[in-house]
């Protein structure tokens, strides 16, 4: 096997964190329940909106019509699902039916808009954490079993850890995937390179963008070419460079802030939305343990009584 | 080398409807040596396939998220190959699209507030970015790109009309607004009615 596998097989033993693994579940809760309040579906339901004929789904069509009929019983069901997993209430129970309700809603979005957003992100992490002992801590099941007596925490620290890991390949294969999808097929990756695509884009977004709403102008003149280019190149860089989360912890540290950057750049140009999703997903690429410490110093009390792991 | 060109072939196979613009085309020579290569890397990666089951085996998931994760990610990673997309799997091609045309002017559907002072361009977009909404209160930045991908519907005009009345405004125009791609200078409106617009066909489920 690879250094990069074996690694990333190595750091699946490494110890986890209770805190950490329910820090990630309390921010997919609370960004679910944001999601699914959006009044996008609503307004989608309104006017109605159908499919986009290029869009394809796994849900097959009498499903989706099921659920296009009943959308505002998959919405109210996601939205209570997810208050009750941001709490840690009945949290096995509340996760696969926000799963569920998050896939479907999600799906109506897709096919009537074509976009790729929250659920690229999101819908494995959910899947990850119907799995995960994620009401362990921070949690009102914790807080319930604690007052039966009953000691939530696993035996093995390790039964924190590979969740986090799992959702860190997940992160690296869809930002990997972002700079593949640019770079190939290389003749398609090589028109794109010379930044056409990205001016392109800027200039179909330019009266939509935040530059042109704060300046009511552009940064620079959107008909040279050499900066779209010099954009176009970085962006596949930083997108690629994600896959070094697989190898290298401390990656992190230079690979969300990269990405952060790339996403605040093609907010100004007029995309929204995912530096918002890449800070959500960013709580997964913490370090377990100074979750753990960081806890410990802030409720020395609980730490005092959690047994030794 | 044998990866990039495997990646090449996989991700041409199947023709994505973004890649409207520029889709490359390859002599039967490059087609036949590209297909030997793959060949290769086909046989490389059945060699390895056992290696990797047992590495995936013994990785320390319990079975159960192993199986369905692992499954998951399986397919994700086959839809990025082949840069096909199939929800919930998506090989995340947005804006991956060569583009070959930069030109010096755009001409795009728009809607337009009638003032008395003149025409205010309004934007969806802006609406759903908290820091520059001027009318919407609440629109999210998914809401915004709904009302935006279907600003021709009935309800949303109806929606934004009503908005705009409680600002005291005028009911929104359909207009094609000319703009310079160098700076965004308005260069012009010109009528439109929601019929000749771009945007798809609505109503009805799915």
């Amino acid at each position: 096997m690879s250094a990069t596998a074996s690694h990333w097989r190595a750091r699946l033993e490494w110890p986890g964190s209770a805190e950490h693994l329910a820090l990630v579940r309390i921010a997919l809760g609370c960004f679910s329940m944001t999601s699914l309040a959006s009044p996008a579906i609503p307004y989608l339901l309104e006017i109605p909106a159908g499919d986009f004929p290029t869009t394809l789904s796994f849900i097959p069509p009498t499903a989706e019509l099921f659920f296009f009929r009943n959308m505002w019983t998959v919405l109210h069901a996601g939205m209570l699902a997810s208050a009750l997993v941001t709490l840690g209430l009945l949290t096995r129970v509340a996760l696969p039916v926000l799963l569920a309700a998050y896939v479907i809603s999600q799906n109506y979005y897709y096919r009537a808009l074509t976009a790729h957003d929250d659920w690229l992100y999101f819908i494995f992490p959910l899947l990850v954490l119907c799995f995960a002992r994620s009401n362990d801590a921070l949690s009102v099941d914790a807080w319930l079993a604690g007052r039966r007596g009953k000691d939530r925490a696993a035996p093995n620290a390790r039964e924190y850890r590979w969740p986090i890991e799992l959702m860190t390949l997940w992160i690296a294969v869809l930002y990997g995937a972002a700079g593949i999808a640019k770079l190939f097929p290389l003749r398609k990756g090589l028109v794109w390179l010379n930044g056409s695509s990205a001016q392109n884009m800027t200039m179909h977004y330019l009266l939509d963008s935040p530059v042109y709403f704060a300046l009511n102008t552009t940064l620079f003149d959107y008909t040279v070419r050499w900066p779209f280019t010099v954009l176009s190149a970085g962006a596949a860089a930083i997108e690629l460079s994600a896959v070094a989360l697989l190898f290298w912890r401390k990656a992190v540290w230079l690979v969300v802030p990269l990405l952060l950057s790339m996403h605040l750049g093609i907010y100004a140009f007029g995309i929204s939305g995912f530096s918002t999703l890449l800070l959500v997903s960013s709580v997964t690429l913490l370090d377990p343990g100074a979750v753990e410490r960081a806890f410990a110093r802030l409720l020395p009390s609980r730490a005092a009584a959690a047994p030794s792991r | 080398m044998l990866g990039a060109n495997a990646l090449d072939v996989t991700t041409s196979l199947i023709p994505y409807w973004i890649d409207t613009e520029y889709q490359p085309q390859r002599s039967q020579l490059e087609w036949a040596v590209q297909l030997a290569m793959l060949g290769v890397a086909v046989l490389g990666l059945a060699r390895a396939t056992p290696a990797l089951l047992r590495f995936l085996a013994a990785l320390p998931i319990p079975r159960a998220p192993l199986l369905v994760c692992g499954a998951f990610v399986a397919v994700e990673l086959a839809h990025i190959a082949l840069r096909y997309e199939r929800y919930p799997f998506s090989p995340v091609a947005m804006f991956s699209e060569a583009r070959l045309e930069a030109p010096d002017e755009k001409e795009l559907p728009a809607l337009i507030i009638p003032r008395p002072e003149g025409a205010e361009l309004f934007s969806f977009q802006r609406e759903g970015d908290p820091s520059f909404a001027r009318y919407f209160a609440g629109l999210d930045y998914k809401g915004s790109a709904a009302l935006r991908m279907y600003r021709d519907a009935p309800r949303v005009h109806a929606i934004l009309a009503a908005e705009l009345a409680s600002h005291g405004l005028p009911a929104p125009a359909h207009v094609y607004v000319r703009y310079r791609t160098s700076d965004g200078k308005v260069l012009g409106f010109s009528p439109r009615t929601p019929a000749e617009s771009e945007q798809r066909q609505y109503g009805g489920a799915p």
